[in-house]
């Protein structure tokens, strides 16, 4: 759709030094919420010290008169003392299923990976222009005004969009590595599912699977699909993993789609059967793709032997395909199977040939300056081999659980009992967890502070969402700061569409916005026409306090006539507060030149406007300000940014009143 | 699939691109205008004969042309003006100046002068127009209501100042204006006029405009599914469809050749899949209309049809358009005559002329290299006017067959 995106080159000073400063920032807010868990920390591992010597005293004194002395549990029986069990097997006296936990490692790592890659420079202004606008171009435009709705709210906030994804993949990834267990974990993936589904539709246009040219090679049905299935993956009961349902369910959801891509790749017509469209003198679909990738900026010797690689496909275009075709199936009927050994095999064989898909296909997925994650083979491969350990592992995890088993066990500082350890009794409350449990208190505060970090990023998201307002940011990189000025604002003697006679001391009492327009322009005044436009808009009750007021800038094309169908053009037929005014060529030429506008025939046809410019001049006729006005690059971004700084210096001068 | 493929894309070629359009229409007693080219896609060029003697037009013979010529490529095109006159009888540049002209431009030439139309291109919505009676010395701008539709011949003009201009991606709407285009009247609409023609023409859009012969206002369109031309004339508040059916030949696909071939005639069958009128114009009493129809084997044609004073129809052979020929220019000169410019797939340019007999179509010696169109008949010379660059090259045909150069201009960018 055109304007979606900010024109800006990505790499813009102003926009890269303003991401950096407000990632620095948000670090700093990071590195106080560590210091606030390791207080935390601190301050509960001294009451638990001070409970454990508690019990100790109290013990020893039971010991000595032979009374019964409650149990940290509150509940008299054995005297209690602290016991630490070794990771993964506390309190829950099981680990955590294999599948489950190489899944949340997994996807953990790449969540924080992912959020790295957020921090790119180009990101706030790239994002846009490089990822989420060409993902959605292939694809219906239902699914485009889908899209549209979140490029606007990242376009008309770059910075803030842009930071906050860092921090909520980071946060998110984090919370997924270190809340392996309960509610916490459940909890991460919840957000994993939520945060995977946003990024699915507005940053992936689902994917692309409504786009013409969807293949498992480059990465359907999308990388964050997966990250969505895994975090709902990990809300389950633990016990459908040990159970080992989890892992056949998602071996099986692996078939079926490795079947579909099969049929998919293998239709015709959609140009993966030829290395080359001798027709068109164009290569084939895969060759493109994988020229296409060669050609993003990486290491020289990564595009070289993609290069190599699109001249294979070229050449043997149909035989590749045959060979993708077959390994899809097969590989989807063999992660359906029953026998282990099967699955084990084309777990071996999906990980070689994901591994090669996603070094001469996907090219890694993050070069580029705008790489978002190292899109969806690996973590395909994660889920693949994840699910293999769900259904192996689990008979072995129903052994090791037996409680005749010995657990490995840990105790507190030496208190002195010699007798064997009674079984662990677990305490009953997550307060009690906390003050008995150090690791568990870890945890806890470890996810405490991934949550948190995710909440630096998602509220000023969610603020900015519902900001109908552009952030200036994008106009002042590209035009600069208003221009603060205390000039008498020169007067003129023109002429309304009506034909009235029209001075500018009439607007006395009233904050002027001037400027001057060419009715038949292609380009400039169009926007500009815009900007004010909402501009009025964004200033709401205040807009009555503010007349809008152009001067043709066309010494040719000046008649009533030419402002009108302007006018009606742009939307400004019916706006109270808006003047177009026109006048003999010799005043438009005297007012052009009060106030510097250089406007000029040219040799080759169309009228130059030398410069655009608004003025702001307060309500005793005194100019207060003056923006540079470039209406390029002209798109949705630039033109809302510049409509929310014009209308911030009007609410300026309008304070001044 | 193939031959509707190759059907609709040759059409496309014609309909869609960008398109400049000349159609003089002397009305009644005035001395009929000159030679039209009228280009139907990039290059896209204008030409037109005025027979009498304009200001700049200082010879003896009071010949002078006007064409419009397209520069520069698909990505930053420009449209110029020229203009045929003055004692040396040469051309100049004379593009309405205060817009820009990206879009296309569209013109009626006069003896008296010319009105131009300035297609939208970009953000702007609307199409200004320009007024001259001088031979393009001075420009009187005017302003219409929305985008004059993107056809060579949406506009037309009369002696007395009347305008009409096709609005709208499809011509969806006739205005009728006075000079300069102050201000505009809705005189009807595609609908209204496709009503007129019953089940007789499948009317899809308007392509054409001009003043009869009596003055009245006329459009052709691009109907449908049938042979019927659709050419409409003005009856009191009212249109009447009076084209033609087309010919046999260029219905049924067995089309004659270019040169000296059959002539056509009697009643088609309902065989055509589109036919499009490029062109209207009068001519000394006479309706004279440039057609393209495609028939249901795929292939091309373009007709010239001219109807008499007592109202009965006749048809120049066809011209056969090849699958590999783009249609580049079209035009009817003031004694009859008619031209077409065709670019090839391997890049050369050749021309065909039509005699006023209209017995056959006669190639033309190889046409200087960049050729946009042709200017016939212009004091009686043949002149070809060729772009490369910013450079317009204009060259006339000798007695020899060859194109001497005779004139170099170059145009600001």
């Amino acid at each position: 759709m055109p304007g979606m995106s900010s024109g800006v080159a990505p790499g813009n000073s102003t926009i890269v030094s303003a991401f950096q400063s407000a990632l620095l920032r948000q670090a700093l807010v990071v590195v106080v919420i560590l210091v606030l868990l390791a207080l935390a920390w601190s301050v509960l591992r001294s009451v638990q010290l001070r409970n454990a010597l508690a019990q100790a005293a109290g013990a020893a004194a039971a010991e000595t008169t032979g009374a019964a002395i409650p149990g940290a549990n509150g509940r008299a029986g054995l005297p209690a003392f602290t016991v630490t069990l070794a990771p993964g097997h506390e309190p829950w006296g099981e680990p955590e299923p294999s599948g489950r936990r190489f899944l949340r490692i997994g996807f953990g790592l790449l969540w924080v990976f992912d959020g790295i890659l957020q921090g790119q420079t180009s990101m706030p202004l790239g994002m846009t222009t490089k990822v989420i606008d060409p993902t959605a171009a292939a694809s219906p435009a239902w699914v485009q005004h889908i899209v549209h709705f979140g490029s606007t709210i990242w376009s008309d906030h770059p910075i803030v969009a842009s930071t906050a994804t860092v921090w909520i993949q980071l946060g998110i990834g984090l919370w997924l590595l270190v809340a392996p267990r309960g509610r916490w974990s459940r909890a991460a993936g919840v957000a994993s599912l939520a945060w995977g589904l946003v990024v699915w539709v507005f940053g992936e246009a689902f994917g692309g699977l409504f786009a013409s040219g969807a293949s498992w090679l480059f990465g359907a049905p999308g990388a964050v699909l997966l990250y969505c299935l895994v975090g709902a993956l990990l809300v389950l009961d633990e016990r459908r993993w040990s159970s080992g349902q989890v892992g056949r369910f998602l071996l099986r959801a692996m078939g079926l789609l490795f079947l579909a891509m099969a049929v998919l790749q293998a239709w015709p017509g959609r140009g993966f059967w030829q290395g080359r469209v001798t027709s068109q003198s164009r290569p084939g679909t895969l060759a493109a793709m994988v020229r296409t990738m060669a050609g993003t900026p990486q290491p020289h010797y990564v595009s070289s032997w993609m290069s190599a690689f699109a001249s294979f496909v070229e050449a043997h275009g149909f035989a590749v395909n045959l060979f993708v075709v077959v390994v899809l199936a097969a590989l989807g009927l063999a992660f359906m199977a029953k026998r282990t050994a099967i699955v084990g095999s084309a777990v071996l064989v999906s990980v070689v040939v994901g591994l090669a898909d996603w070094v001469l296909v996907e090219d890694f997925g993050f070069f580029g300056g705008t790489g978002t994650d190292p899109n969806s083979m690996i973590p395909m491969l994660i889920v693949i081999v994840g699910g293999y350990l769900a259904v192996t592992r689990a008979t072995v995890e129903a052994e090791v659980l037996s409680p005749e088993l010995e657990l490995p066990i840990n105790l507190e500082p030496d208190l002195g009992w010699v007798s064997e350890p009674p079984p662990p009794e677990l305490p009953a409350t997550w307060r009690e967890r906390v003050r008995a449990r150090p690791v568990y208190t870890f945890r806890a505060l470890a996810a405490a502070g991934a949550v948190a970090v995710v909440l630096l990023g998602a509220a000023p998201m969610a603020a900015a969402s519902l900001n109908k307002r552009a952030d200036p940011i994008v106009d002042l990189a590209l035009n600069g700061f208003p221009s603060r000025v205390h000039l008498k604002a020169p007067g003129f003697l023109l002429r309304e569409q009506n034909g009235s006679l029209f001075s500018l001391s009439s607007l006395r009492g009233k904050v002027v916005v001037l400027t001057f327009l060419d009715p038949v322009s292609t380009l400039g005044s169009p926007v500009i026409a815009q900007e004010l436009r909402q501009s009025s808009t964004l200033l709401g009750s205040q807009s009555g306090r503010v007349e809008f007021v152009a001067v043709v800038a066309n010494s040719q094309y000046r008649s009533a006539a030419a402002l009108q169908a302007f006018d009606r053009a742009e939307g400004l037929a019916d706006m109270s507060n808006w003047l177009y005014l026109t006048g003999p060529v010799r005043h438009l030429m005297a007012a052009w030149k009060a106030y510097g506008v250089d406007s000029r025939l040219s040799a080759w046809g169309p009228m130059i406007p030398g410069a655009y410019r608004v003025f702001v001049i307060d309500a005793t006729g005194w100019e207060q300000y003056q923006l540079n006005a470039d209406p390029w690059p002209s798109d949705e971004a630039s033109q809302a940014s510049f409509a929310a700084v014009l209308a911030a210096t009007v609410q300026q001068v309008l304070t001044t009143q | 699939m193939r031959q509707r493929a190759t059907a609709s894309s040759v059409l496309s070629v014609l309909i869609t691109g960008i398109v400049l359009g000349g159609c003089s229409s002397a009305v009644g007693a005035e001395r009929p205008t000159g030679p039209q080219s009228v280009a139907l896609e990039i290059p896209l060029a204008t030409s037109a004969e005025a027979a009498g003697p304009s200001a700049l037009a200082a010879s003896a013979s009071g010949a002078s042309a006007w064409a419009i010529v397209p520069f520069g490529d698909s990505a930053a095109p420009s449209w110029q003006l020229f203009a045929l006159g003055g004692p040396q009888a040469s051309w100049s540049r004379v593009t309405p100046p205060g817009v820009a002209d990206e879009g296309g431009l569209v013109g009626s030439f006069l003896p008296t002068g010319a009105v131009v139309g300035i297609e939208a291109s970009g953000l702007l919505a609307f199409s200004p127009v320009a007024t001259t009676h001088d031979g393009g010395l001075e420009w009187s701008p005017g302003i219409l209501p929305t985008e004059l539709a993107p056809v060579p011949d949406a506009l037309a003009a009369t002696g007395g100042g009347g305008i009409l201009a096709l609005l709208g991606q499809s011509g969806s709407t006739i205005v009728e204006s006075g000079d300069n285009a102050v201000t505009t009247s809705v005189l009807t609409s595609r609908l209204a006029v496709a009503a007129a023609a019953g089940g007789s023409c499948d009317l899809t859009a308007l392509t054409a405009v001009a003043y009869g012969p009596a003055g009245q206002p006329m459009v052709g369109g691009r109907c449908y599914g049938s042979a019927r031309v659709g050419i409409f004339e003005q009856v009191g508040t009212g249109w009447e469809l009076v084209g033609p059916l087309l010919p046999a030949a260029a219905v049924a696909g067995g089309i004659t050749t270019r040169r000296g071939s059959s002539a056509t005639g009697g009643a088609a069958s309902a065989q055509s899949l589109i036919s499009e009128v490029l062109q209207l114009s009068s001519d000394a009493g006479q309706l004279v209309a440039l057609i393209e129809s495609v028939a249901r084997d795929g292939t091309a044609t373009v007709l010239r049809l001219s109807r008499s004073a007592s109202g009965s129809w006749s048809s120049s052979p066809a011209y056969d358009v090849a699958p590999s020929e783009r249609l580049m220019a079209t035009g009817v000169a003031p004694d009859g005559s008619s031209f077409v410019v065709m670019s090839h797939s391997g890049g050369s340019v050749t021309a065909d002329v039509l005699g006023a007999a209209g017995s056959s179509w006669n190639e033309l010696p190889a046409l200087p290299a960049g050729t946009a169109t042709l200017v016939l008949e212009v004091a009686g010379k043949t002149e070809s006017l060729a772009v490369e660059g910013a450079t317009l090259t204009v060259s006339v045909l000798g007695r020899s067959g060859a194109w001497s150069a005779v004139q170099v201009i170059r145009v600001p960018t």
